[in-house]
């Protein structure tokens, strides 16, 4: 319990902060050269880049698009996967192999490259970024879906509700969804997780969100020309990062935390 | 033989998969690549000449059979930047990469077993392993990269900042690059190690008077190998995934940058020609994985299943 808390404070703290900097009276992208490269101070509570823009106000609005990519990825991707790998592993047959070879196909890339691809081709950018990192998340979800339906089919409480004449829908949404949705909340958990260290990952590289959109990868890219001078530029976002992902992974220790990368 | 012959065919199917993906991938992408390369600017003409010298005017199966015939040969095309061959340039940039991976598996395994095994052991480790395994997960490879320049090379002048002259080049990318996959398998060594414990065998050799140290080394620890090889040999294979960034923080000439280059470059058969190589030498050390089985577990060598 006395983890979970950690993790809940650990995870609260980026956003309460985010929150409480949107207030502040600068915009992101307004560019003031006469206050470049400003150390962490009140009036900047993060210090300034090195275009004079604040950087808390920045990472503010960083950490909302981060967390809000991961949230309708999940949202996506724990939904599609959940629905596939339920009814293939009820149903089995030839739709279950189709479901769980394009699966197999899918897992023999590592996901992150597949996600890198797929934004090298297509561009940055919010939405793209969405359906890059959606393509592959779904297969964890259809897995483990699935390995619970097959068990959960041979159930006797499931074959008394047909004897008693109970539709295959019935049985979908009241038998086998209920026991399923327990793991896969603590998937979603690390997915989320996943996710935003990925969309970061790849706005680091510079294939992810474009600038001037402000993205924490991309902010602890330009913090690096200016380690030496100005350490608070890379410092901060990756902070925020840290926090966000820690947060989350002890959120759910002790149930599972292995699968965050793959 | 028969679970040699077996694993060899899985492992030339996934192959298989993984290119009819990076190709499907490449024209499934609603931009078109001729245009991108070109610009708004270009002549009909012109992007009929490009089209016709990447292939892409020929029907799409005639396309993937050339695409397969290609690869089977080793042949990924040419850069349309420099017209040299992929597999060359890919070559030209392998060393880095692989002394990078080199060193990250290494300091893997230096610092996991012994913090997983301990773990095990002696509760006073059983903390700060389990707070490692986590925050190694949590912290982002791209912020650990130049805050260990920061301290290392900027305020303490220990290490060099970037390039790859020496040894010296690779500790910080090596750190860099180790540390999510050091949290991930310290937990698993851990768990390996303790899910043994509770089997029957190790309470008969304590019973016995043997000591843990013997049991540990004779008995506890070659079972528990098996799934700690397992992850650790799948996980190398993602390394070279991690590489790509590793390799941006601290400008490591290898596959990694390779790859960036080549995107902000449009250079498309590039592009294409490294991940296949990224996705070739996942599959591969997914393969070694199941070939090593026989020769860890000798219940597979006699058709038994492992973890029976």
């Amino acid at each position: 319990m006395e983890i979970r808390k950690t993790g809940l404070i650990l995870l609260l703290l980026p956003v309460m902060l985010s929150l409480l900097f949107l207030f502040l009276p600068y915009k992101y992208s307004s560019i003031n050269l006469e206050e470049r490269l400003l150390p962490p101070s009140i009036s900047h509570p993060f210090g300034t880049d090195s275009l004079g823009r604040d950087l808390a106000k920045r990472t503010a609005i960083a950490t909302f698009i981060s967390v809000s990519i991961a949230i309708i990825v999940v949202l996506i991707t724990s939904s599609m996967g959940t629905l596939l790998g339920m009814f293939s592993g009820y149903t089995g047959g030839f739709v279950d192999e189709l479901v769980m070879r394009t699966v197999d196909l899918l897992l023999a890339f590592p996901g992150f490259l597949l996600a890198l691809a797929i934004v090298a081709l297509m561009g940055g950018g919010y939405w793209n970024l969405v359906f890059a990192l959606s393509f592959t998340g779904w297969t964890s979800y259809a897995r483990l879906a699935r390995g619970e339906a097959i068990k959960l089919r041979e159930e006797d409480f499931v074959k008394s509700t047909r004897v008693l004449g109970g539709s295959h829908l019935w049985i979908l949404r009241h038998h086998l969804f209920p026991h399923i949705l327990p793991l896969i909340r603590i998937q979603a958990v690390l997915s989320v997780a996943g996710v935003i260290l990925a969309e970061s990952s790849l706005s680091f590289l510079g294939l992810g969100l474009q600038p001037p959109t402000p993205s924490l990868g991309g902010m602890i890219d330009e913090g690096r020309a200016f380690l030496f001078e100005a350490p608070w530029i890379s410092v901060f976002p990756g902070l925020f990062l840290f926090c966000l992902i820690m947060g989350l992974l002890l959120t759910v220790e002790k149930k599972n935390s292995q699968s965050l990368i793959s | 033989m028969k679970y040699i012959i077996k694993r060899l065919f899985y492992g030339v199917i996934t192959l298989w998969g993984a290119a009819t993906l990076v190709f499907l991938l490449l024209r499934v992408v609603p931009s078109d690549p001729v245009e991108l390369i070109l610009g708004e600017s270009a002549r009909p003409a012109q992007i009929e000449e490009l089209r016709r010298d990447l292939g892409l005017d020929k029907p799409l199966h005639v396309q993937y059979m050339e695409f397969l015939k290609g690869i089977s040969r080793g042949d990924l095309g040419r850069s349309l930047i420099s017209g040299r061959r992929v597999s060359s340039i890919i070559i030209a940039h392998l060393t880095p990469t692989v002394n990078l991976a080199i060193i990250s598996i290494l300091m893997t395994i230096i610092i996991s077993f012994p913090l997983g095994i301990g773990a095990s052991l002696n509760r006073k480790f059983e903390l700060p392993a389990s707070f490692f395994s986590t925050a190694g997960l949590a912290i982002p490879n791209f912020w650990l990269g130049p805050l260990l320049i920061l301290l290392f090379s900027i305020k303490m002048k220990l290490l060099p900042v970037s390039g790859t002259g020496s040894i010296y080049h690779y500790i910080l990318p090596g750190i860099t690059l180790s540390t999510a996959l050091s949290a991930y398998l310290t937990r698993i060594v851990k768990k390996s190690v303790e899910e043994e414990r509770l089997k029957g065998y190790y309470l008969a050799l304590v019973s016995r008077g043997f000591s843990v140290g013997y049991i540990y080394r004779k008995h506890l620890l070659p079972n528990a190998m098996i799934p700690i090889i397992t992850i650790l040999g799948l996980e190398s294979g993602a390394l070279l995934t991690g590489a790509i960034v590793t390799e941006k923080v601290f400008s490591i000439p290898g596959i990694g940058s390779l790859l960036i280059k080549s995107v902000s470059q449009r250079d498309y058969p590039v592009i294409q020609g490294v991940v296949l190589f990224i996705a070739g030498v996942y599959v591969l050390s997914n393969l070694m994985v199941d070939l090593s089985y026989p020769l860890i577990d000798p219940r597979v060598r006699v058709g038994g299943k492992v973890g029976d």
